[in-house]
Formats: structure tokens, C-alpha cells, sequence
């Protein structure tokens, strides 16, 4: 569309849309936009308002870490405006970081450290510990 | 702004139906929230029927003040004896059983009257924004699923008469999560609305819009938060409710097909009399682009070198760069360790005693 530019739909939907999360004691807006890598409402993190845009989720079924990808050509078509890469949780957290970093490289450039932050942190938070310490009685 | 792009008809059971139709007009309208919003606190109060307090409540006493020297406030105290209610304050606001403040009147001013044609800048603007996806999205609609936006769906929707077939399309066409999403929602309302018939709140679904009526209305009237509308009756309010832009809308081929009768094109006029659509300030609204492009950037001036300001002030002593930069010499003098070469040791102790005994000689 022609009529509307991104600057545009950020101005229309950063006070009121379905993704902001405002919390009290908590100063910054949040967003629960998909492409939100830091979980901002900000027009840098917003995915309505960009045609390119990366997102790193948790696919709880399948323990896999996935890539989202806004596909620029199908922006009027959401079924198709998505493109998932998905890793492996045996995957190693290096190596899981330098997949990110490969699959949006050359795609957002200034989004990769964010992503692979994103992705190291979900990796770590997906990891359970393989010692397990037995309850102790405590007299 | 004379090319449109073209936008393909879904059938009924999901399927391509292989028709594609010019984007009408309508959608390269404007899209001003501002417009939109002032109109639609006009339009929403339209809808209101009058209320008001009994005209006489509070007032049928025959209480007078008692005036001064009873000890008493001079409100109006209700005369006589024999009940509990004699002696006490009446018609106050303040007062048990008396008025209230400024009683509310059936005559107060309940509708609001726009102007024809902001009201149909701001309809116009409101089926632009359900043509852009990020607006959709933003509203709340769970569009993932369906294949393009706007969503125009065949002409056999329009003669569906089972609800279940209706589910079916909406099932089909990939619109099913948004009537999830409001199925889900269904909540009682908070405050006092609830004992006023508005006890549950819901979010809206899809706005199915056709050009006639085969059935289809009663098939999708069941259908929670699913709405209706012919095309020749849009209204703002269904098309952005709480003056939010992006309804999700499902057109009817027939419908979407006179939407440039109806609105009017760059060749069909409207069939509004003497209508013509709001024009665009900018053909290109993406304004960084077109100061990236070959045009603007070919006639501008080159860049000027910006001095930097505000430089950052570094210790040389501490800094070697820094020391480096204010005295070049500071390498070779590091590098010969000039600063740690030793004077030659003079007997100075000696030649102080040697200049003391010659003044004494002197004298």
C-alpha cells in the first residue's frame, strides 16, 4: 500500500494495539509482539511496523528454538508472511548462536546480537541441570 | 496512483477461485485516526435514549427552613409531628431523601450531529486501514491464518443458510481464530453496566460484507462476535469500533465489486451525489525513501563535514594514544627511555666546600 509508509503505522498502533503491555511500577511499555526481541513497545522492536522483522521463540512441544522471519513480498498475506526456521535442542547454545546469527544475517543486520541474545537466553532457560540433589532432612 | 494492485477471490472451501479483481479505490483513501476519531465520538453517541430522575424526586415535601435561632442549619426541615421524618433536612443534595445535584433532564443533548462529508472521509479512511495488515493485527485480530488481506471470499457465501456451513466457510477461509479469539473473551462486564442489560463483554470478530442477502445473514448471525453489513450501508462503528482502524473485514466478491461504484474510482463516479474520495498530501507516504531516492539525492548539496563537538577529554599521562597524539615525540622518548637515564654525578658537596673556602679566602 502506498498510502501508508511504516513510520505511519507505528504513530497509529504505538499507544493502542493488541500487543502492549503496561504494568504498574513498571515505566517502560511492554509489547507481546512476536518480532519484539527485547519485549519492547518500541518502533525499532515492533514488527507492524516493519517489513523486515526477526523474531526468537521457545516451541514448547518440540523443545525447539525457532527463527521468525517477516517475508517481505507476502506483507498483504498473512498465511504466508511468516517464514520459521526452526533448531534442534540438542543443538549446542554456541552453535544455536551462530545459526541465529547466519539465518539473519544479511536479512537485519543490526537485529543479530539481539537475536542471538534472545536465542542464548531461551537456550539457557530450556536447559535443566543434570545434577540432581536429593531433598536433605534438616534436623 | 492509477495502477491497483490486484486482489484474488477466495472460494467458499478455502480454494483459490482463480478471479482476481482491481483493489478498489476506496483503499487508497487517506487513512487519518484523527478524522476517524473525532467522528466516531460524534456518531457513537447516536445511539443513546434519554434517561433521567423523576422530575419531582426529592421535591414532594412541604419542608420549610426553620430560619435562625433553633440552633439548627437553615436547610428546609419537614413541618409536623408523629413520624421520624419530621424535623429532618429536605430537598438538598445533601440531605437524606431530598434531591440530587443538578437532577438529570430527558432534554439534555444526546446526539451529535457530523458533517456528511467527514463522515464519510472517516468511513472511507476505516476500509483503507482493514487493508493493511499491521492495522489489523494491531486491532487484535487473529488474521495469521488467512491468505490475504483485504479478504475477499466468492459470491457463494452470500446464499449460505446453515450456520454450520457458515462456521464452515469461516473455518475454511482461515477466519475460524478470530471467532476463537472471541469465543475465549466472553467475560462479565466490570461496574455497573452489568445491571444495566450490558452484562457480558466480548471482543469483535470478522464483519462479513455482501451486496445481497441469500441468506447469509441469519447464517452468520449465531456466530459470536461475527458481524454483517451490506455494502451500501458501512458504518463506522462496525468498521472501527472504539475508533480503533483495521476491522477485520470479509468481502463478498459481488460487494468488493461495488465498492468503486459506491465510493467511486479514478473512472466510475460515486454514487454519492457529487462525491469524489479525499485525495492523498503524498502519493508515496514512505517519506525516507523518497529522500533516499536517485531524484532528491542527485540535487542535494554534499554532505558537510560535521565537526564533532563535545570530545571526550582523556588523561595522557594515563592514555598512551592520547599521549601520542599531543606529543609525537613521546614515542622515540619511551622507546630510548630518555626519562630514565641518569645525570652524571658532580661532587657537589665538594664544590659547595671549594666555593665556601674561596669566599673565605676572598675576605
Amino acid at each position: 500500500m502506498t498510502n501508508v509508509s511504516n513510520d505511519f503505522i507505528w504513530e497509529c498502533t504505538k499507544s493502542t494495539n493488541a500487543y502492549l503491555v503496561k504494568r504498574k511500577g513498571i515505566d517502560t511499555t511492554l509489547s507481546r509482539d512476536p518480532y519484539a526481541l527485547n519485549n519492547l513497545s518500541t518502533h525499532y522492536e515492533s514488527g507492524l511496523s516493519h517489513d523486515k522483522a526477526v523474531g526468537v521463540h521457545y516451541c514448547k512441544p518440540s523443545g525447539k528454538i525457532c527463527v521468525i522471519t517477516k517475508v517481505v513480498k507476502n506483507a498483504n498475506k498473512p498465511a504466508k508472511s511468516r517464514h520459521i526456521v526452526e533448531f534442534k535442542p540438542t543443538k549446542s547454545s554456541r552453535a544455536i548462536a551462530k545459526a541465529v546469527s547466519k539465518t539473519v544475517q544479511g536479512y537485519k543486520d543490526e537485529q543479530i546480537y539481539d537475536a542471538i541474545v534472545r536465542a542464548s537466553a531461551i537456550k539457557r532457560a530450556a536447559t535443566v541441570s543434570k545434577k540432581q540433589f536429593a531433598a536433605r532432612n534438616r534436623a | 496512483m492509477s495502477t491497483r494492485p490486484q486482489v484474488s477471490v477466495h472460494g467458499v472451501s478455502g480454494s483459490d477461485a482463480g478471479v482476481t479483481i482491481v483493489l478498489p479505490a476506496v483503499f487508497k483513501a487517506p487513512i487519518r485516526p484523527d478524522i476517524v476519531h473525532s467522528v466516531w465520538t460524534g456518531v457513537a453517541k447516536n445511539k443513546r435514549q434519554a434517561y433521567a430522575v423523576a422530575s419531582n424526586a426529592g421535591e414532594q415535601t412541604s419542608a420549610e427552613s426553620w430560619g435562625t435561632g433553633r440552633a439548627v442549619a437553615r436547610i428546609p426541615r419537614v413541618g409536623g409531628s408523629g413520624t421520624h421524618r419530621s424535623g429532618q433536612g429536605a430537598f438538598g443534595n445533601m440531605c437524606r431523601g431530598g434531591r440530587m445535584f443538578a437532577p438529570t433532564k430527558t432534554w439534555r443533548k444526546w446526539h451529535v450531529k457530523v458533517n456528511l462529508n467527514e463522515k464519510r472521509y472517516a468511513t472511507a479512511s476505516a476500509i483503507a486501514a482493514s487493508a493493511v495488515a499491521p492495522l489489523v493485527l494491531a486491532r487484535g485480530h487473529r488474521v495469521e491464518t488467512i491468505a490475504e488481506v483485504p479478504l475477499v471470499v466468492s459470491n457463494d457465501i452470500e446464499s449460505l443458510t446453515k450456520t454450520k456451513d457458515a462456521v464452515a466457510a469461516l473455518k475454511a477461509v482461515g477466519a475460524h481464530r478470530d471467532v476463537a479469539r472471541v469465543v475465549k473473551s466472553k467475560t462479565i462486564r466490570a461496574g455497573k453496566g452489568k445491571l444495566r442489560n450490558r452484562r457480558w463483554t466480548q471482543r469483535r470478530g470478522p464483519l462479513v460484507v455482501y451486496s445481497e442477502n441469500k441468506g447469509l445473514v441469519k447464517a452468520f448471525r449465531n456466530i459470536p462476535g461475527v458481524e454483517t453489513c451490506d455494502v451500501r450501508h458501512l458504518n463506522l462503528l462496525q468498521l472501527a469500533p472504539g475508533s480503533h482502524l483495521g476491522r477485520f473485514v470479509i468481502w463478498t466478491e459481488g460487494a468488493f465489486n461495488l465498492l468503486d461504484n459506491i465510493w467511486g474510482s479514478e473512472s466510475v463516479a460515486s454514487a454519492k451525489s457529487g462525491y469524489s474520495l479525499p485525495a492523498n498530501i503524498l502519493a508515496n507516504a514512505d517519506v525516507s525513501r523518497i529522500i533516499e531516492s536517485q531524484e532528491i539525492q542527485s540535487i542535494l548539496k554534499p554532505a558537510k563535514e560535521i565537526q564533532e563537538k563535545d570530545i571526550r577529554k582523556m588523561n595522557p599521562l594515563k592514555n598512551k594514544q592520547e599521549l601520542l597524539r599531543l606529543n609525537p615525540y613521546s614515542k622515540t622518548f619511551a622507546e630510548k627511555k630518555l626519562g630514565s637515564i641518569k645525570e652524571p654525578k658532580t661532587k657537589v658537596k665538594n664544590a659547595q666546600k671549594a666555593k665556601f673556602m674561596q669566599i673565605l679566602k676572598d675576605n
